[in-house]
C-alpha cells in the first residue's frame, strides 16, 4: 500500500481515536447523550473503514470488536458502565499504540495478533451475554445446513469448539479455497495464507487429482484445495484473501450446520438410554439446562465414545452449554440418543433459505449486494449484477411510488451497460420503457423487459417493435450545466481546511525569523551609509525602505503566528481521561469541568503547558481532593469538582486549575518547609499565609507525608514553576483552608519572537529579555552604597541590590573609571535587582534558538540569536544565572 | 539449509520454503522416503507439504508448534480427491 | 483519460485518498466531499458521471444524500454507488430504496472499484 496513503491515515486515525475517547468520557457522564454515542460510533466506524485499506488486520479486528460493542450501546441494548468504558478506552489505547508503530515501521508489531486476540476476546465476552439467542434471528446470509456438505468432514472436536464460539456470537464462516495450479509461481503459499485465517477452527484438505507416484509429481503445481471453518469476521477473512478472491468462496454457516454426528451406530439398544431420555425430556421441559448437562455427562461416561450415541451426547452437552440454548436442537438430540437415529434438527427452526447476497444471477427481488464475488477479471459478471441491481432499485421504487425520481439514474446505468451486452432491439425497447416510466411513474413495463434479460437465452426473440414515443428525455437535464459548473469548479464556497505538516509551518516560521533578522541589518547599513560613505540621503532611503520591510515582516509574522496558534483543547483533551482514571484509582469522586478550551496560543506554549498542568492537576487530585467520606463529614458534596479553565487576557493566556478540596494549610506548609530546610523558622514565620503557600513551589518541598505514586515520582511542584517561568510565564496559587485551591498559570500567547535589549559587557554584546527589564538608569558612583556587605542603591525608596554582570560572566570590565554606572533594573521573581553593565545598546526582536549539541547543558543562557551584522548574540537567562 | 538429508530421514528446520521442494522430490526419487522430522520447523511451504502428502513417508514426527502440527496433519492426510 | 468525472463522498480522509488513487489511475477525474451536505453542494456545482457515496457519514448520511440527489431533477439521473461496511441485506435494501444503483460492501478491491466505475460511467468497454 502506498506510503502516501499511510501518511494520510495516521493523523486521521489519531484524530478519530481522540474524538472517540473524549466522546466516551462524555458518554460516561451522561449516558443518554445521543450526540456523543453517535460521534463515538462514527469515529470508530470510520477508523475501521480506513484501516481496512492496510495490512493491519489485527487493528481492524480490534476496532471492529469495539464497534460492535458500541453498536449495542447505541441501539440501547446495553448500559455503558465504567468498566465498559475502561475496556473500550484500553482498546483505543492499544490501537493508538499500533498507530504509533505503524507510523515508525509501516507494519504492526509482531505480537499484534496475539494482543488482538486477547483484547477482542475481552470485548466479545462483554458482547455475548446480552445477545439475543443466536437461533432466533440468524443473519440473513447464513447458509442453511444442507448446502455445505463438507462440514461433516471436519473433526467433531473442531466443530464442537466452533459451535461454542457461534453460540457466543462469533459467526462461523465456511471457506472453500482452491488455489490456482500455478499459484507457487506468483509467490503464493496457500497453506501460509490459510494459517492466517482469523479464528481458524477446522481444516480439511483435498486433492484436485490423486497423488501420482513421486516420479511423476510436479512439486510446483498446486494440487491441493482447502476447506476450512473459522470464527473470524467475514470482512477480515475477505481481506486476507483479497488477492485471490476468485479462488475463494466464503459462506456464513448457521450454528446448527455444525451438528453432525460422528461414529458408528450402536449395535443394539443401550440399557439406560430410555431412563436418560425420560429424565432429559423432563429437564428440557423445565429448561433446567444444568440438570440436563449433568444427566448427559452421566450417560456419556457409560457410553463407548466411538458410538454415534456418544457423539449425540457431546452435541447435546454443547447445545445446553450455550448462553441461550436452543430447545429444539436439544430435543432433537435427545431423541437421537434415544433412537440411535441421526438428529432431526427440524427445518422448522432453521430459517428458510434466504436469498444469498452474492449470486451472479439473482432471482427477482434478490439483492446483489456484494460486488466482491465477481472474479477480478470477470467484468461481465459484475455487469450482470449491476443490471440485476437495477431491477431491484426499480421494484423498490415502484413499491414506494418513487419511480419518477429513481428511473432516470437506472436508465443512465442501463444505457451505459447494455449496448453490446443485449441486442440493439431490446436496448431500444428498454430505453423506451424507461421514458414511459419517467412520464407515467410506472416501472412495470421496464421491469418486465429487464426480467426477460435475466433469463435471456436470446434477448431478441420477443421482438415487439412498438416503441413508446419519447416525450421526456432521460439524459441528464441541463440544470447544472457546463457554464455554471466551469466557473464554480474548484472554487468551493465553504472554507477549505488544509492539514499541514507542523514541520512545514516551523520552516516557514524560521524563514520569516531569518527575514526579520536580515531586516534588522538595514539600520546598520544606514549607519554605514551615513558615517562611512557620508551619504545621509542614502541612509534616509534605506531607513524608509526599512520601515516598509519592517511592517511587512511584522504582518507576515502575525499571519504565521495565527497559523501556529493551537487551541488549549490540544492539552485539555487528555485531562478528562486522566482525572477519571486517577479518581477511580484513588476511589474519589471528581467531576472535571473544562472551560474556554477554544482559547488559542502558540503551539510551543501549548505544547509546553502539558507537563506543568499535568502536575498541578495530579497534585489537586492526589492532595487537594478529599475522599468522599471526608467530604461528607465536612458537609461538602461527595463529588468534588476540578475546574480547568483557559482564558485570554491581553497578551497572555491564563490557565486556572481550581479545586474545591481541602485547601492548603499555611501552618502545615510552614512546618514542612522548616523541617525540610527549605526556609528557616524565622523566615517562615515572617511570611504571610499566601506567601507561605507559595513555598510549595520551592525545590525540595513536598507536602505529602509519603511519596504518592501519583504526584510523587520524585519531582515537586517546583518543576511547574521552573517550566512555566522558563517560557516567560508566571504561576500564582491561592488557597483557602477547607474550601479549595486555585493555581493560575499565565503564559505569553506567543514566544516565537523574543524582544531583547542588547547590553555590552566586557566588550561583548549580550541580550537580556525585555520582559524582565523594568528600567535602565545611570547611577552616579557615590550613590552606590554597601548594604549588608553587598553593593546596592536606592531607587525611589526601594533598595536595589547591584550585581556586576562582568563578574558573574567572568569577563573583564571595559571601563572601570566611569562616573556613573549603567544599571539595568530587572525584576526577577518579583524582587528588583540592578545589573551593572558597560553600556546599553538597542532593543531588538530576535528569534531565540536554544543551545543544542554540546552546549545544550549550558546554564545561564536561554539561547542564541543571530544579529543583522552576522554576530551571534548570547541571550542571558537571568533566573538561572543569579 | 532448512532441510537436512540423512539417508531415509529428512529433518525440516526453521522456515522451510518453496525452493526446497524440487530437491526433496529428487532425494526421494533416489532414496525411498523414511522418517520425516518436522519437530523443529516453524513453517512449511505448501509445495513441500504436497511432496510429503504424495510421498507418504513411513513416519512423520509432527512440528512442536501445536498450531502448525494441528493444521499440517490434514494436508498429510489429503488423499481424497476434490468432489 | 476517460474524461469522466466521479464525485467521492466519504468522511474518511484516507478512504477518499484511496478512491482517488485508484480512480485517477483508471483515468477518471475525481472530486471529493467529506459528508452528505458537502456532497450535495459539490454535486450541484459540477456535472459528475458517477457518485460514490459512503453510507455512514456525519451531518447527512449516505442514504439521505442519495434521496436528495434523486429528488433534484437536475441531478437525479447520475448513477450512485453506495459503499458500506454493513453486509446485511436490509442495509442494501435501504440503499436501493433511497435510489442508489449499486450497493458495495467495504473493503473494496482496487480492480473491482475501477471496473465498477468504468461500467457505470460507460468509460470503457
Amino acid at each position: 500500500m502506498s506510503n502516501a496513503l499511510l501518511a494520510r491515515f495516521i493523523p486521521e486515525a489519531r484524530d478519530l481515536l481522540q474524538s472517540s475517547a473524549s466522546g466516551l468520557l462524555r458518554l460516561e457522564k451522561s449516558p443518554a447523550d445521543a450526540t456523543a454515542i453517535n460521534e463515538v460510533f462514527r469515529a470508530v466506524h470510520t477508523l475501521k473503514g480506513s484501516s481496512g485499506l492496510f495490512d493491519a488486520v489485527a487493528l481492524t479486528r480490534l476496532v471492529h470488536a469495539a464497534e460492535d460493542l458500541l453498536g449495542e450501546v447505541r441501539s440501547a441494548q446495553r448500559e455503558l458502565d465504567s468498566d465498559l468504558v475502561d475496556m473500550l478506552l484500553d482498546s483505543l489505547d492499544q490501537v493508538s499504540a499500533w498507530i504509533d508503530h505503524l507510523e515508525r515501521h509501516e507494519r504492526l508489531p509482531d505480537d499484534a495478533d496475539r494482543v488482538c486476540k486477547a483484547a477482542v476476546g475481552r470485548l466479545r465476552d462483554r458482547l455475548a451475554p446480552a445477545e439475543a439467542p443466536a437461533s432466533s434471528d440468524p443473519p440473513a446470509e447464513e447458509k442453511p445446513a444442507a448446502e455445505i456438505g463438507w462440514i461433516a468432514d471436519m473433526a467433531e472436536a473442531d466443530r464442537l469448539a466452533l459451535f461454542s464460539d457461534a453460540a457466543r456470537g462469533h459467526p462461523v464462516l465456511a471457506v472453500h479455497y482452491v488455489p490456482a495450479e500455478t499459484c507457487f509461481y506468483n509467490g503464493e503459499d496457500p497453506f501460509g495464507l490459510v494459517l492466517q485465517v482469523p479464528g481458524l477452527g477446522a481444516l480439511d484438505v483435498v486433492t484436485r487429482e490423486p497423488w501420482p507416484p513421486l516420479e511423476e509429481l510436479d512439486p510446483y503445481r498446486c494440487n491441493l484445495a482447502f476447506r476450512l471453518l473459522a470464527s473470524g469476521a467475514r470482512v477480515e477473512v475477505e481481506h486476507l484473501f483479497r488477492y485471490v478472491s476468485d479462488e475463494v468462496r466464503i459462506d456464513q454457516v448457521a450454528p446448527d450446520a455444525l451438528i453432525r454426528l460422528a461414529g458408528a451406530p450402536a449395535p443394539g439398544p443401550l440399557p439406560v438410554v430410555e431412563d436418560f431420555a425420560e429424565e432429559a425430556r423432563a429437564c428440557l421441559e423445565r429448561r433446567d439446562w444444568a440438570a440436563l448437562r449433568t444427566a448427559t455427562a452421566a450417560l456419556l461416561a457409560l457410553t463407548n465414545p466411538e458410538l454415534s450415541t456418544a457423539s449425540a451426547l457431546r452435541w447435546l452437552d454443547a447445545v445446553s452449554a450455550a448462553p441461550f440454548p436452543n430447545a429444539a436442537h436439544a430435543a432433537a438430540l435427545i431423541e437421537a440418543v434415544a433412537t440411535g437415529e441421526p438428529p432431526r434438527l427440524g427445518s422448522a427452526d432453521v430459517e428458510p433459505p434466504r436469498p444469498v447476497l452474492a449470486t451472479l444471477r439473482p432471482r427477482p427481488g434478490t439483492v446483489p449486494a456484494d460486488a466482491r464475488d465477481a472474479a477480478s477479471g470477470d467484468v461481465e459478471a459484475l455487469a450482470r449484477r449491476i443490471v440485476a441491481a437495477q431491477r431491484c432499485v426499480l421494484a423498490e421504487a415502484q413499491a414506494l411510488d418513487r419511480v419518477r425520481a429513481h428511473v432516470g439514474a437506472v436508465a443512465t446505468v442501463l444505457a451505459r451497460l447494455l449496448p453490446g451486452r443485449a441486442d440493439d432491439g431490446l436496448c431500444a425497447r428498454i430505453a423506451a420503457a424507461a421514458r414511459v416510466a419517467e412520464t407515467d411513474g410506472d416501472a412495470g413495463p421496464l421491469l418486465d423487459l429487464l426480467g426477460t434479460l435475466d433469463d435471456a437465452t436470446d434477448g431478441g426473440t420477443a421482438a415487439a417493435t412498438t416503441v413508446a414515443p419519447g416525450t421526456a428525455s432521460v439524459v441528464p437535464a441541463p440544470g447544472a450545466d457546463a457554464s455554471a459548473g466551469e466557473a464554480a469548479r474548484d472554487e468551493r464556497g465553504a472554507a477549505r481546511m488544509l492539514k499541514v505538516d507542523q514541520a512545514k509551518v516551523d520552516l516557514l516560521m524560521n524563514l520569516i525569523g531569518e527575514l526579520v533578522v536580515s531586516k534588522n541589518s538595514l539600520p546598520f547599513l544606514a549607519r554605514r551609509a551615513e558615517h562611512i560613505h557620508g551619504s545621509r540621503e542614502m541612509a534616509r532611503e534605506i531607513k524608509d525602505q526599512y520601515a516598509v520591510i519592517d511592517r511587512l515582516a511584522q504582518e507576515m509574522q502575525g499571519a504565521i503566528m495565527q497559523v501556529r496558534m493551537l487551541p488549549v483543547s490540544e492539552v485539555f483533551d487528555r485531562f478528562p481521561r486522566l482525572v477519571r482514571d486517577l479518581a477511580r484509582k484513588l476511589e474519589k469522586r471528581i467531576d472535571l469541568v473544562v472551560e474556554g478550551e477554544d482559547t488559542a496560543a502558540d503551539k510551543t506554549i501549548i505544547e509546553a503547558l502539558g507537563d506543568p498542568l499535568l502536575h498541578v492537576v495530579r497534585n489537586a487530585i492526589d492532595h487537594g481532593i478529599e475522599p468522599p467520606a471526608e467530604r461528607r463529614a465536612a458537609g461538602k458534596p461527595e463529588q468534588a469538582t476540578i475546574v480547568l479553565k483557559a482564558s485570554q487576557e491581553a497578551d497572555h493566556v491564563a490557565i486556572e486549575v481550581r479545586d474545591d478540596g481541602r485547601g492548603i494549610d499555611p501552618a502545615k506548609v510552614r512546618a514542612a518547609a522548616v523541617a525540610k530546610g527549605v526556609v528557616d523558622a524565622g523566615a517562615a514565620e515572617a511570611l504571610s499565609d499566601q506567601e507561605a503557600i507559595r513555598l510549595i513551589f520551592r525545590p525540595g518541598f513536598s507536602t505529602a507525608a509519603k511519596v504518592s505514586d501519583l504526584s510523587g515520582r520524585g519531582v515537586g511542584l517546583d518543576v511547574v514553576l521552573t517550566t512555566v517561568e522558563k517560557l516567560g510565564g508566571r504561576v500564582a496559587v491561592t488557597s483557602r483552608s477547607g474550601e479549595g485551591t486555585t493555581v493560575r498559570i499565565a503564559m505569553p500567547l506567543s514566544m516565537a519572537v523574543t524582544r531583547v535589549m542588547v547590553v555590552e559587557v566586557g566588550g561583548e554584546p549580550y541580550g537580556i529579555p525585555m520582559d524582565i527589564i523594568a528600567e535602565t538608569v545611570r547611577v552616579p558612583r557615590e550613590r552606590i552604597k554597601t548594604i549588608k556587605q553587598a553593593p546596592a542603591f536606592v531607587l525611589r525608596d526601594t533598595v536595589v541590590p547591584l550585581l556586576r554582570l562582568a563578574r558573574t560572566l567572568g569577563c573583564g570590565t571595559a571601563a572601570a573609571d566611569v562616573a556613573a554606572e549603567a544599571v539595568l533594573v530587572c525584576r526577577i521573581g518579583g524582587a528588583p535587582i540592578g545589573l551593572v553593565v558597560d553600556n546599553f545598546r538597542e532593543g531588538m526582536d530576535v528569534i531565540l534558538k536554544p543551545f543544542d549539541g554540546v552546549l545544550a547543558g549550558m546554564r545561564g543562557f536561554s539561547g542564541t540569536a543571530l544579529l543583522g551584522d552576522g554576530h551571534v548574540l548570547l541571550v542571558l537567562d537571568l533566573k538561572e544565572l543569579l | 539449509m532448512p532441510l537436512r538429508f540423512d539417508g531415509p530421514t529428512v529433518r525440516f528446520e526453521g522456515l522451510c520454503m518453496v525452493e526446497e521442494a524440487l530437491g526433496l522430490v529428487e532425494h526421494w526419487r533416489e532414496t525411498p522416503p523414511g522418517t520425516v522430522d518436522l519437530s523443529t520447523c516453524t513453517h512449511v511451504h505448501t509445495a513441500l507439504l504436497q511432496v510429503l502428502a504424495a510421498a507418504a513417508p513411513a513416519e512423520v514426527i509432527p512440528p512442536s508448534d501445536p498450531t502448525l502440527a494441528r493444521f499440517v496433519a490434514p494436508i498429510l492426510a489429503s488423499r481424497r480427491p476434490l468432489p | 483519460m476517460t474524461g469522466k468525472s466521479i464525485l467521492v463522498v466519504d468522511d474518511g480522509i484516507t478512504i477518499r485518498l484511496f478512491y482517488r488513487d485508484v480512480l485517477e489511475a483508471a483515468g477518471f477525474t475525481v472530486a471529493e466531499a467529506a459528508n452528505g451536505v458537502e456532497g450535495l453542494e459539490r454535486a450541484l456545482l459540477d456535472r459528475f458521471d458517477l457518485m460514490i457515496v459512503d453510507v455512514n457519514m456525519p451531518k447527512m448520511n449516505g442514504y439521505e444524500l442519495v434521496r436528495q440527489v434523486r429528488d433534484d431533477p437536475a441531478l437525479r439521473s447520475i448513477p450512485i454507488v453506495t459503499i458500506s461496511t454493513e453486509e446485511k441485506e436490509e442495509d442494501a435494501l435501504r440503499a436501493y430504496r433511497a435510489g442508489a444503483n449499486l450497493y458495495v460492501v467495504k473493503p473494496v478491491r482496487p480492480d473491482e472499484l475501477a471496473a465498477t466505475a468504468r461500467l457505470l460511467t460507460g468509460g470503457a468497454a
